[in-house]
């Protein structure tokens, strides 16, 4: 009991020496290494080593988190010729993440067909009813989108699958080979998409989707494959659904699918639905659009996060709007916000297709994905773009408060405004991240470098932009009604700038100041005027439980109340939310 | 004047104080602490809650969940999200210990077993004796070796990978699986010892 703990306190760096030197040997030169170390030495190292060779489960083994559960990768290979059944294998087309795919000649009826096997070292029992489970999920489902599945068998251990040959590649493949247009994109994806409505109407979540999961036929034809991860979903109330991570389903709370293609709610271990297939169809269409993945980053955790809180950039302004809006609609960070079934997304889709076909003129070309390099190419896909969507109704405003009558047709104006270079625009629903001066002439938004966020200020007739000192940390801003001061909060704090005054005096407290400010999901408004004493001070909270309206002035402390209330709001709000 | 994205004000703090530690500021490590600590547990809790009725999270999704809340959309880099699992790998197992002895309390000197289990959350939920006993040799191993016991708490209790728990120890990849290994041996034979 003790032997271990004397010893190694007093030799524990020798011992930890030998003991790496050790483990580094092979077993037959490990005993002439030990017999060289002095004796107190030996021991610990000797009873370390034996615990180590039976600790391989210990503490979940590994130190890599890919290799204590993930897919590892298949070690199994079939020779050409080799008869299986009825089946003769004929080549190695390419490893899932499961197991190796050949093609094979179904010698009774004389036509080829790919068999999937459950790698060696995922033979396990779980695995292996994973797979079945894939089969009879797949085979259960009728569909000319769905890949069939022909059979299912054993051979030397190992579970298989003989499925349906299709003759080409991924999704990947067909949009790298060469520039389509979005109606080629649209129209291959309906039928991915009537698929998996037809999946769901089955009650059956596909959890993976994924360009990868899609092949396309030489015939133009796409097929959605890889049921693997779907799940019978059960028919219970939206607050019990099953969560991504069932024990029965995967390894207890591993995280399933692919990060990219994965829905908010996946990515944090939410309850998921059809929504969340719906959600990453969305990511694949926009990837085929755009070129690139709505939401990319550094490592897992990146795109997570993305995923999670990133709006995506807009996508191309040649796409018809509504394509655009089905797309962004798909991708909502709420799935309340969603297509709350494929079938409506199909339905649009659809009538899309049908309305364009009519219009005549040339359809302009999308960039042609190329997943990981991300190079945009062709027109009007500025990398560091923001904003144009929601300048639409800014120009809208603004036309309307230079002209308030009517002479001409209102007209949209769309446009694009380049971020301030090595900086990111990151808007959220929650945040005023932009805005439009009363006046009509500035445009103020936050700007996030890698060393936080700051408010930049750009006249919308020149196309110089400046950072306006003293914002860092500022995320959400708010005109003055004279369109010269900008007011903004910076963690707990209001501060005010006045952006005319030369120089320009920070955090000035102006008694003039009036606003008025929503706070966008919870309905709470707050407003002031006389900020600087912080008198007349309103606040209200709408959308409290319990508390459906309280509103207060407050005495000379009263930003910090607005803060507190304010506070209060979100925390109650927060928790009566539905989860 | 406050949208609800203001009132989350722990964001751009939590993302500041990482920056800070990271960048050698001690201090800023306890700073950090009041700010993590409560949504941590609440968070653990409620899934500890729903996993003894069947359902299991792992501890790595977990934490994945409240720094996703806590850093906002504003994405700190790489070291400094590493930095944030080292901070919540400890709080985790104090989390986990402090609950399973909760559950455990009033069996004592009960047989100790070997743990083969995937991940402390589990653990903590079915067998929580042998949480509080890899606790405790824990700190007999800490008391050997400070970081061979950080090594394990990152890598068991957050799941962080070599790579991760190397820029947390400024150290490298091959130094942290050589102590990953060395614990984990020397845990093993601990804890049969004791059993």
């Amino acid at each position: 009991m003790t032997n271990g703990q004397a010893g190694g306190s007093t030799n524990w760096p020798e011992i930890e020496r030998a003991f790496a030197a050790a483990a580094d040997l092979p077993p037959d030169r490990q005993a002439t290494f030990l017999v060289q170390l002095p004796e107190d030495i030996r021991a610990e190292v000797e009873t370390l080593l034996s615990a180590d060779r039976r600790a391989s489960k210990f503490l979940g083994g590994s130190i890599d988190p890919e290799s204590s559960g993930g897919p590892a990768g298949p070690d199994y290979t079939i020779e050409a010729g080799t008869q299986i059944g009825a089946y003769r294998i004929e080549s190695l087309l390419g490893k899932g993440g499961m197991g190796m795919v050949y093609r094979a000649l179904d010698t009774k009826l004389n036509r080829p067909v790919a068999m999937k096997f459950l790698s060696g070292e995922l033979g396990d029992a779980a695995a292996r009813r994973r797979f079945q489970r894939e089969a009879q999920l797949a085979s259960s489902l009728s569909h000319p989108h769905i890949l069939t599945v022909h059979d299912t068998g054993e051979y030397q251990g190992c579970q298989y699958m003989v499925l349906e040959f299709v003759d080409a590649g991924t999704l990947t493949n067909w949009a790298r080979a060469e520039k389509r247009s979005w109606r080629e994109i649209v129209a291959l994806l309906i039928g991915v998409a009537d698929a998996l409505a037809t999946a769901h109407d089955a009650d059956i979540l596909h959890r993976d989707i994924k360009p990868d999961n899609i092949l396309v036929g030489r015939n133009g034809y796409a097929k959605l494959a890889d049921f693997g991860l779907a799940k019978l979903q059960e028919r219970i109330e939206p607050e019990q659904v099953t969560r991504t991570a069932g024990p029965e389903t995967t390894m207890p709370g591993t995280v399933v699918g692919t990060i990219a293609y994965m829905s908010p709610e996946q990515v944090t271990d939410r309850p998921v639905d059809q929504r969340s297939d719906i959600f990453s169809f969305g990511v694949v269409l926009y990837e085929l659009l755009a070129g690139r993945r709505p939401f990319s980053g550094q490592s897992r955790l990146e795109v997570m996060q993305g995923i999670v809180h990133a709006d995506p950039s807009p996508l191309p302004n040649e796409l018809p709007s509504s394509l655009r809006m089905a797309v962004e609609k798909a991708l909502e960070k709420d799935p309340a916000d969603r297509y709350q079934s494929m079938r409506d997304m199909v339905v649009d889709l659809r009538r899309l297709l049908r309305q364009r076909a009519e219009v005549s003129g040339v359809q302009p070309e999308v960039a042609s994905p190329t997943p990981g390099t991300a190079a945009p190419r062709g027109r009007g896909m500025v990398a560091a773009t923001l904003i144009a969507l929601a300048l639409l109704l800014g120009a809208g405003a603004l036309f309307y408060l230079r002209r308030p009558a009517v002479e001409t047709p209102r007209q949209v104006v769309q446009f694009e405004i380049p971020m301030p270079p090595g900086t990111m625009f990151l808007p959220t629903v929650t945040r005023q991240s932009m805005a439009i001066s009363p006046n009509g002439k500035r445009l103020a938004f936050t700007a996030t470098t890698a060393g936080g966020a700051s408010v930049w200020i750009r006249d919308l007739a020149s196309p110089e932009m400046h950072s306006v000192a003293g914002t860092e940390g500022a995320w959400t801003m708010y005109w003055s009604p004279d369109s010269r001061s900008l007011l903004f909060s910076v963690r707990n704090t209001l501060k005010e700038v006045n952006l005319d005054s030369a120089p320009r005096v920070p955090w000035r407290n102006s008694a003039r100041f009036r606003s008025l400010a929503y706070g966008v999901t919870m309905a709470t408004w707050c407003s002031t005027s006389a900020w600087a004493k912080c008198e007349n001070f309103t606040c209200r909270t709408v959308a409290c439980a319990g508390d459906p309206v309280s509103a207060g002035s407050a005495g000379p402390n009263s930003c910090r109340a607005a803060t507190a209330c304010s506070m209060q709001c979100m925390t109650r709000a927060r928790r009566t939310a539905p989860r | 004047m406050f949208g609800p994205g203001d009132a989350v004000v722990h964001h751009s703090g939590v993302t500041d104080l990482l920056r800070q530690w990271s960048g050698g500021d001690a201090a800023a490590r306890d700073d950090l602490v009041p700010l993590v600590y409560p949504e941590l547990r609440r968070l653990a809790h409620y899934h500890l809650k729903r996993e003894r009725e069947g359902h299991t999270l792992q501890t790595t999704a977990l934490v994945h969940e409240v720094y996703l809340r806590l850093a906002g959309p504003n994405p700190p880099c790489w070291e400094d999200r590493a930095h944030f699992f080292a901070i919540a790998a400890r709080m985790m197992r104090r989390i986990l210990v402090d609950y399973s002895r909760r559950r455990h309390a009033g069996k004592r000197d009960v047989e100790m077993i070997p743990l083969v289990l995937e991940e402390a959350m589990t653990i903590a939920v079915k067998q929580p004796d042998q949480l509080v006993s890899l606790d405790a040799a824990l700190e007999e191993l800490a008391a050997l070796d400070a970081r061979k016991c950080q090594v394990v708490e990152m890598r068991f209790f957050v799941g962080l990978g070599a790579r991760e728990i190397a820029t947390v120890l400024k150290t490298s990849e091959a130094t942290v699986r050589r102590d990953w290994t060395i614990a984990k041996a020397w845990l093993f034979r601990r804890l049969q010892e004791s059993a």
